[in-house]
């Protein structure tokens, strides 16, 4: 394109940058505007505007199962240590890459447990256990937001929520970021990582099989204990299809919610006329975090197969290609956010697309929410004073997944 | 002219976002399928946030039979 040849510097699409991965909503911004119908030097397609990214998510023609890309056998044969992984994981593939009729089916399955109602139920569980951290960056004197708050909240709830003993949380923790890693494209992945992720869901497999017989014998009131008692009903579920969704929803409530909660400190506290109005006005954290998930998504990229060929205003899909959309940038399209660069924890219509859209909306959403509130809420009330202790803290390595490794702050 | 809204409960796949944009006025049952509860809960722009962010377009709003979302 002619915008492009004009530009400085040639756009490609390099996420593994370091300097992108501080800030690389400028280069999204770049891409939007003058290529939004980018071919990455790998060959797929880079969608960035709005209108684009949520036509393939709620198009009736594609598939979030990576099995139908027209490129899969190549890529299998290419890629032998990715191959090993996806051999591991595709009896027990989580419904996140599956499409109807049984993405519908198992979705349906768990979903009951996510409706707000359910999930407002748990929120004075949640302010306690907010509550509890804060008391104790008080008593500390210091907080590093990621290790001592974000983390530890959706972790303990969704343990709770799933019925996975808390205790055997050391064993997992480990296996569920390498699996957080593994959503990134293979050719970032280094060989020991590679092997460490197919051990990960081994691992994982094993815990929940051995998790399953216990609550088979001893039932509790929680999400698992239903699941295998439908499990045992009957034709609605397998073994095979339970661990799947067992390994999706505990590394969903693990890898996700966190980046929201350091994210939207860390925006917070670049933003000091922001903090303060969440100080005077806590009813504002409804809409301060839609404005986090707009502004910096936890979840950056999504992807789809097109089953047929899809024209959009900016590029043409073949069937079987895989776009890469990029939900951050659809994020910032001046087309549909007013002001889109300005961080406003007001504001009032924000369709941000950092839960997907379409049949894959997020399960979790309404429980993110609500961690997310009750968080912010919370610390701009108790800790007002809080800090950035660096302007730029370091990010964890994943490209997918966008969050913080640390955030220390003064308190 | 009151608005007339509907869900299709076959589109609706339970996200909670009309809820969510219009608490009050929609709700998820049971069976987390989305149902209109109160038009009056909540201003007008509000029915229209909530159709205009479901997921799935199962909300559909009219006024004197026009289509206003989605």
């Amino acid at each position: 394109m002619s915008d492009v040849a004009s530009s400085a510097e040639p756009l490609v699409f390099n996420p593994f940058d370091p300097g992108f991965r501080s800030d690389p909503y400028p280069f999204y911004n770049r891409l939007r505007e003058e290529d939004p119908g980018h071919v990455s030097p790998l060959g797929f397609h880079v969608l960035t505007r709005y209108d684009d990214c949520a036509a393939i998510l709620k198009h009736p023609d594609v598939s979030s199962d990576q099995r139908n890309a027209a490129d899969y056998d190549r890529w299998r044969a290419d890629n032998p240590a990715a191959a090993a992984f996806s051999s591991r994981i595709e009896p027990r593939r989580p419904f996140l890459f599956m499409d109807p009729p049984d993405h519908t089916r198992l979705r349906g399955l768990v979903s009951k447990s996510f409706t707000p109602k359910r999930v407002e139920a748990l929120r004075p569980r949640v302010q306690h256990l907010v509550d509890e951290l804060v008391d104790a960056a008080i008593d500390r004197g210091s907080l590093e937001v990621v290790e001592q708050l974000a983390y530890p909240v959706p972790v303990v709830v969704i343990c709770e929520l799933l019925g996975v003993p808390l205790a055997d949380h050391e064993r997992f923790k480990g296996w569920s970021r390498s699996l957080a890693r593994s959503l990134d494209p293979e050719i970032v992945l280094p060989p020991d990582l590679q092997k460490e992720r197919v051990e990960a869901i081994t691992s994982f497999h094993e815990y929940f099989l051995d998790l399953i017989a216990r609550l088979r014998r001893d039932p509790g009131p929680d999400l698992l204990s239903a699941l295998v008692a439908a499990e045992d009903a009957g034709d609605t579920l397998s073994e095979d299809e339970l661990l799947g969704i067992c390994t999706l929803l505990l590394i969903a409530g693990h890898e996700t919610t966190v980046n929201l909660i350091g994210n939207g400190v860390l925006a917070l506290l670049r933003h000091p006329d922001q903090w303060a109005r969440l100080q005077a006005d806590p009813s504002l954290a409804r809409s301060a975090v839609e404005e986090v998930l707009r502004f910096d998504p936890p979840v950056q990229f999504d992807g789809r197969v097109a089953m047929a060929d899809i024209e959009l205003e900016h590029c043409s899909l073949r069937a079987g290609e895989q776009p890469l959309l990029i939900l951050g940038a659809a994020n910032r399209d001046p087309r549909h956010f007013d002001e889109p660069e300005r961080f406003d924890i007001g504001r009032a219509e924000n369709h941000h697309l950092a839960f997907g859209y379409g049949l894959h909306f997020c399960l979790g959403a309404p429980l993110a929410r609500l961690e997310g509130q009750v968080a912010l809420a919370t610390l701009a009330q108790r800790l007002p004073g809080m800090r950035l202790v660096d302007e730029h803290p370091p990010y964890k390595e994943n490209v997918v997944l966008r969050g913080l490794s640390e955030l220390p702050v003064t308190i | 002219m009151a608005l007339e809204v509907s869900v299709d409960a076959d589109k609706c796949m339970g996200s909670g976002n009309c809820s969510f944009w219009a608490p009050g006025a929609f709700d998820l049952n049971d069976d987390g399928v989305a149902e209109v509860v109160d038009l009056d809960a909540v201003p007008e722009e509000k029915i229209l946030l909530a159709a205009q962010g479901c997921p799935t377009q199962a909300i559909t709003v009219t006024r004197d039979g026009q289509r206003l979302a989605p």
